[in-house]
């Protein structure tokens, strides 16, 4: 009965969707009270119809009930508790009720805490909001409907890829999906302010908390996936340039450039249509990248759903909103002027260079993902765009990046002049210069792309300092005031600087795995032991367990330092007989600039307890997702300035909760 | 205090990051034919698993190819020819990094292109910004000068 009412409210959501999109764009049109607030009554309708919906198929995994088809494909009564909930956005239809409810909270969160934005504008963004929520729900709904039953119950389902059952399965999707999904907002508010035909510094500071929140929570999405695929997949990697991973990085990329460009309309008055160009074209990628993703025409090591037919659909959801706002963008977008001016050598001007490199970094990205399919179609011929292909046409631009983002942090606005930035600057170059020589001795001149990106992580870390020192005037007034300073500087300015050192610290990690990895394979058995970079690690033992619905084959080693332990690793080999699919979990031993990774693979040789270990020692490359979480973490401080509670989101913690009561409409 | 304070983070920085220099080392005593064996596979696709190199991968028809590229490199190949003996008979399918030819020239040269013709517009944009937005800041309109006048001569009462 449950699964029912998640399905009729399904389609009801389909309906209000409509009534909200209608609504939204007629109220706006015609400045009409009434209509506008019918419209932000059904964008909290939708988002309560939906978090039914949602509701309702969550009950169906957590009770197994193996009447429903998508439970029977993806779960198993067997299955720890944790992947049932999980569970439910592990396949491409759950997932989708995610994405859709994902989409109406936020225009719900919009009608809801977006009182002080101006009525019509309000209204028109929450009726595109709508219109977005039409074009997935009917997709949903005609294509990947999770609410469908079978005539004939099934004994037991067919279990969740064990690939999938993961903790990782419980946040890394939500906070993807969050970051996804959250730059329709950016893209609603575009598209509304194309049809209202005015921009204003306000409407970028409208624009930004959703943005940064967009952003903030797909870098940790993307993080989490890295840290995911780095333990579970086995063999030490962490990013492949896979398509998938690639879907995820392109908005990414063009997200950061909005919200640096956002930056600029706000404080600045200039650089409006890019703006709203750069808007569209991050929510465009997103629907460029659920394509990919859920269409299955590009292999990856992330398999999800494969369906050409249903890719077909989403292709023609993103070239109708796409190509929809591109043409309202064509036709409307003289009608904005730009105010502010600005000399050459500007915060402005580094900020537009900022732009302009993110968004050949897009394209590299998009260029390389859709290459091999854009040439087998003309000429039949399969190739392969790997990572060396992106390692070698990224760094260059990454370098050019990092030298904007330094002098982009410590000009001012509207004119700077360049010898005081040198004078500024001469430590944080001297330091880079010494991170080369340094770079240059270890590991001579045929790594000279990893002492590359190690010049780039010293120059920005040094650079992020300089400025902090700068500002706060360290060494040049007594120190009790420049922590006074310090205090007094905004929130959004702590969190852009943390964010900024964060992606120094990450660029350290990446340079890390390339520069000083230490691998080893060997067929070990319990009593042996290998040594790897002055670390002794000594097999122990060997057992066999059965746990819920797997069997599995832990490995015990120790991991000395001249005969003092520094604890244990439990690499897992596990066996799950439902989905008959093997998995490797990997153990990890993180130490404060290293970590130690094992991963036990195959038997092989005549003992019985002789197996395949993989040992890899890797400086660093937990810097990688400490600096990540260091961007979130400035994502997040931005979001609590004060100044952008102003007529936005007044605090995450309310704009989660699902705004039920409001308006499930009584009739 | 200043200087010291710059050397002791500037010693953070450095140390923190080449922490082994025994591990470069480690990796100098390799056999050479081993690390090149290693660099090569690390260029090269395993055909039936996605997107990994056959040095990464654990599928029986990676290490097969290991195997091949290791027998390449002992025969005294360079680099290219056990590249190019691979792809003889496995296509390009299996090379990571496409090759420069001409069918892969948009992929080369595109983002190239793109960089050239945005610096181009950029640069453009921003030479061009102050001539026309200047101007209305420099003078007023004969309204605007009333209204200034009138606040002007308002506080001007006042004090």
């Amino acid at each position: 009965m449950t699964i029912e009412i998640g399905h009729f409210a399904l389609c009801l959501a389909l309906v209000t969707a409509f009534v909200q999109t209608a609504a939204g764009l007629w109220g706006g049109h015609k400045h009409d009270e009434t209509v506008m607030r019918a419209a932000a009554r059904a964008a909290c309708a939708q988002a309560g119809l939906i978090a039914i919906a949602f509701v309702a198929l969550t009950y169906a995994y957590v009770t197994s009930d193996f009447s429903v088809q998508n439970v029977y494909q993806n779960s198993h009564s067997a299955k720890p508790m944790i992947y049932k909930f999980a569970g439910v956005w592990g396949n491409h239809e759950g997932s989708l009720v995610l994405w859709m409810l994902i989409i109406a909270l936020l225009g719900a969160a919009v009608a809801g805490f977006g009182r002080r934005l101006p009525a019509t504008l309000r209204a028109r963004v929450i009726g595109v909001q709508g219109l977005i929520g039409v074009c997935f729900l009917a997709f949903a709904l005609l294509t990947s409907n999770a609410f469908l039953r079978f005539q004939q119950l099934p004994l037991d389902g067919l279990d969740l890829n064990p690939l999938l059952q993961d903790p990782g399965l419980a946040f890394h999707p939500p906070f993807l999906y969050l970051g996804y999904v959250g730059f329709s907002v950016a893209f609603s508010f575009a598209v509304a302010a194309l049809l209202e035909g005015r921009i204003d510094p306000a409407w970028a500071r409208w624009v930004r908390p959703w943005t940064l929140l967009a952003w903030s929570s797909l870098t940790l999405g993307i993080a989490m996936g890295s840290w995911w695929a780095y333990y579970e997949l086995g063999w030490g990697g962490y990013w492949f340039w896979d398509p998938v991973e690639n879907a995820s990085l392109i908005p990414w990329l063009a997200g950061t450039a909005l919200l640096h460009s956002a930056i600029v309309v706000e404080k600045r008055d200039t650089l409006k249509v890019w703006t709203v160009l750069m808007a569209i074209i991050t929510f465009s990628t997103s629907l460029l990248g659920t394509f990919v993703v859920r269409s299955g025409v590009l292999t990856s090591v992330h398999a999800f759903a494969n369906d050409p037919e249903r890719g077909a659909w989403l292709l023609v959801i993103s070239v109708l909103l796409t190509g929809g706002a591109f043409l309202l963008f064509a036709m409307r977008s003289q009608a904005m002027v730009a105010k502010g001016s600005f000399s050459t050598v500007s915060r402005e001007s580094a900020l537009i260079i900022n732009n302009v490199l993110l968004c050949v970094l897009t394209f590299i990205v998009v260029l390389g993902t859709f290459w091999p399919l854009f040439l087998e179609v003309v000429t039949g011929q399969r190739i392969t765009v790997g990572p060396p292909y992106y390692t070698l046409v990224t760094t260059p631009l990454m370098v050019l990046l990092a030298l904007a983002m330094g002098v982009g942090m410590l000009v001012p606005w509207k004119r700077g002049d360049l010898k005081t930035i040198f004078q500024r600057l001469k430590w944080a170059l001297g330091a880079t210069l010494l991170a080369i020589g340094v770079g240059l001795y270890l590991s001579g001149v045929k790594g000279i792309l990893a002492v590359v990106g190690l010049a780039i992580a010293i120059w920005i870390m040094a650079v992020t300092l300089t400025d902090i020192f700068v500002r706060m005037k360290i060494f040049r007034v007594p120190f009790s005031t420049s922590l006074a300073r310090g205090m007094g500087f905004p929130r959004a300015y702590w969190g852009g600087t943390l964010a900024h050192f964060g992606v120094g610290v990450a660029i350290l990690g990446m340079v890390g795995t390339s520069l000083w990895v230490t691998e080893r394979q060997e067929v070990m058995r319990p009593g042996d032991q290998v040594e790897i970079a002055g670390l002794t690690l000594v097999y122990e033992s060997i057992k066999t367990e059965r746990i819920s619905n797997y069997e599995t084959e832990i490995s015990t080693f120790s991991l000395r330092k001249k005969g003092r332990s520094l604890g244990t690793l439990t690499p897992e080999r596990r066996w799950y007989p439902v989905a008959a699919q093997q998995t490797v979990e990997a153990a990890i031993m993180p130490r404060w600039a290293h970590d130690v990774y094992v991963a036990v693979g195959e038997p092989r040789g005549e003992n019985e307890e002789a197996r395949v270990v993989r040992i890899y020692h890797h400086p660093l490359v937990l810097y990688l997702w400490g600096g990540a979480l260091l961007m979130v973490a400035g994502g997040g401080l931005s979001l609590s300035d004060r100044r952008y509670r102003i007529g936005a989101p007044a605090s995450r913690r309310r704009r989660v909760r699902p705004s039920v009561p409001d308006g499930v409409p009584a009739e | 205090m200043r200087t010291w304070f710059i050397c002791l983070l500037f010693g953070v920085l450095t140390f923190g990051l080449g922490p082994k220099i025994a591990m470069a080392q480690t990796i100098a005593e390799k056999n050479d034919k081993e690390i090149r064996v290693q660099e090569i596979s690390e260029t090269l696709r395993c055909v039936v698993c996605k997107n990994q190199s056959i040095a990464d991968s654990d599928a029986d028809l990676a290490k097969n190819l290991v195997a091949l590229v290791e027998e390449r490199v002992e025969a005294g190949d360079s680099d290219e020819e056990v590249r190019a003996y691979i792809v003889d008979r496995y296509g390009e399918f299996v090379l990571l990094k496409p090759t420069w030819s001409w069918q892969n020239a948009g992929l080369w040269v595109s983002p190239f292109l793109l960089f050239l013709l945005a610096s181009i517009s950029a640069w453009m944009f921003i030479k061009s910004k102050p001539k026309g937005a200047l101007k209305p800041s420099t003078s007023l309109s004969a309204d605007e000068r009333k209204e200034l006048d009138q606040l002007l001569g308002k506080t001007k009462d006042r004090s």
